[in-house]
């Protein structure tokens, strides 16, 4: 067999060859030098490269580290609600530590407290800008009877009035009324301006169809009053509210 | 006659304890890891060259033997089935290891080897030892070193390699004669044989 096939096999143990592979090394070194040299080279790498097999590492603490098995497969079964639990929280944390999830979690709080800053913004900016409004119109309030002690909400209705008719109108209304709620005032407010706006806009048809609205409205009220008058009259209000556009009045 | 007499009846000890472990016996395991743990230690230790990694991979290796025992027939020497739960966790943690390291530790100096001729193996710490695998290991491509490894320092058959790394037994062949070549060079070109 020639050197160049040989060689390979050189560096091969007998049992990672055939016999027939064996017989052929055995046959070749023993005529040729340079691959019998080699061979004895091979030798002492193989015999170094045992010494390195034979080699133990140290293990230290074997009494901890037989413990620590135990201790594991002991926790690996006992899988208790409480680990479970803990397996999540710690598996939520482990999560959370991921910087992507960090990072997306805070956006998406800043965005939130943002959009909440920015409503409440815009809700004090228009109650501000309608308490400048009312400073201007010079209302003069009268404090309305049963609880109802909230200052802004009447500066509220007295522009809602101030934008229909004048401070009079006002006055009278408050003067009959037991509100406890800005709700309650607005709902009033709105439904009467709404009356007071057809009354206005087609006064002569108003008179012709519904007479009894313009001594309605001449009179002191309550929400219920005008609650039952609005049911009563649902045709008067569904005619007037086609003819005016929403929020063009 | 008599060692052979002792070593039968060791045996069947051995085999009396893992079949009360199949069974849940947690005290014939615990006889298993002492009597396995420094042989589980060494497999994993020449793999990755690194003590707490050896030490948890070891760990590890007993914490799904314990899982896996009941599938143990006997067909199979202990250890030799033992060996490749321990060469498995080794290479995945070599993977896993791979994927995390950034900082190139800096290469031994050759003169570690000396240390191997002048005093022997059973006197080398596992920081010199790991140290002159490193050097020894250095030159060869991944595929050489696993496979050197595996065959030359944990003595694993060419067919066990070959099932357990996935290539045929005629590529396992080939890079264990390339590793060794490499090797005998290196060591004839430092100590001049």
């Amino acid at each position: 067999m020639r050197c160049t096939k040989i060689n390979d096999l050189l560096y091969l143990k007998p049992d990672e060859l055939t016999s027939e592979e064996i017989k052929a090394v055995q046959a070749h070194i023993r005529d040729c030098k340079s691959c019998a040299k080699e061979f004895s080279e091979i030798m002492k790498a193989n015999e170094f490269i045992s010494k390195l097999k034979n080699a133990e590492p140290l293990l230290t603490g074997e009494t901890d580290f037989t413990n620590e098995v135990m201790r594991n497969i002991a926790n690996a079964e006992s899988f208790t609600t409480e680990n479970i639990f803990n397996t999540i929280i710690d598996r939520l944390t482990d999560f959370f530590t991921i910087t992507a999830v960090r990072a997306t979690a805070v956006s998406l709080i800043l965005i939130l407290v943002s959009i909440f800053t920015i409503q409440q913004y815009a809700v004090f900016n228009s109650v501000s800008s309608l308490e400048d409004k009312l400073a201007v119109t010079n209302v003069s309030v009268t404090a309305v009877q049963a609880g109802f002690n909230d200052v802004k909400v009447f500066k509220l209705a007295a522009d809602l009035i101030g934008m229909i008719n004048g401070d009079q109108f006002y006055t009278e209304i408050t003067g009959n009324l037991a509100l406890t709620n800005k709700t309650k005032l607005n709902e009033f407010l709105s439904l009467y301006s709404d009356l007071q706006h057809y009354k206005t806009l087609y006064s002569r048809e108003i008179e012709e169809k519904y007479p009894e609205l313009n001594s309605f409205l001449g009179k002191k009220l309550s929400l219920e009053e005008l609650s039952d008058f609005v049911k009563k009259n649902e045709n008067l209000i569904k005619e007037f509210s086609r003819k005016i556009p929403a929020g063009g009045k | 006659m008599s060692s052979a007499i002792s070593e039968t009846k060791t045996d069947i000890v051995f085999e009396d304890l893992i079949l009360q472990a199949q069974k849940g016996d947690k005290a014939s395991f615990r006889k298993i890891v002492e009597t396995h743990q420094r042989f589980a230690f060494a497999v994993a230790f020449k793999i990755l060259l690194n003590e707490e990694d050896a030490r948890d991979t070891a760990q590890d290796a007993f914490i799904k033997l314990w899982i896996h025992l009941g599938e143990y027939n006997f067909e199979a020497k202990f250890t030799t089935w033992f060996y490749k739960i321990i060469i498995n966790l080794s290479l995945d943690k070599l993977k896993s290891r791979k994927r995390k390291e950034r900082i190139l530790e800096p290469m031994p100096d050759e003169k570690e080897l000396d240390k191997l001729f002048a005093r022997g193996s059973e006197d080398l710490s596992n920081n010199e030892l790991a140290e002159i695998i490193t050097i020894l290991t250095d030159k060869l491509s991944p595929r050489q070193k696993i496979v050197f490894t595996l065959r030359d320092l944990n003595n694993l058959d060419i067919s066990d390699i070959s099932r357990t790394l996935n290539m045929s037994s005629g590529s396992v062949r080939i890079n264990l004669l390339f590793a060794r070549r490499k090797i005998k060079n290196y060591l004839t070109a430092i100590y001049n044989w």
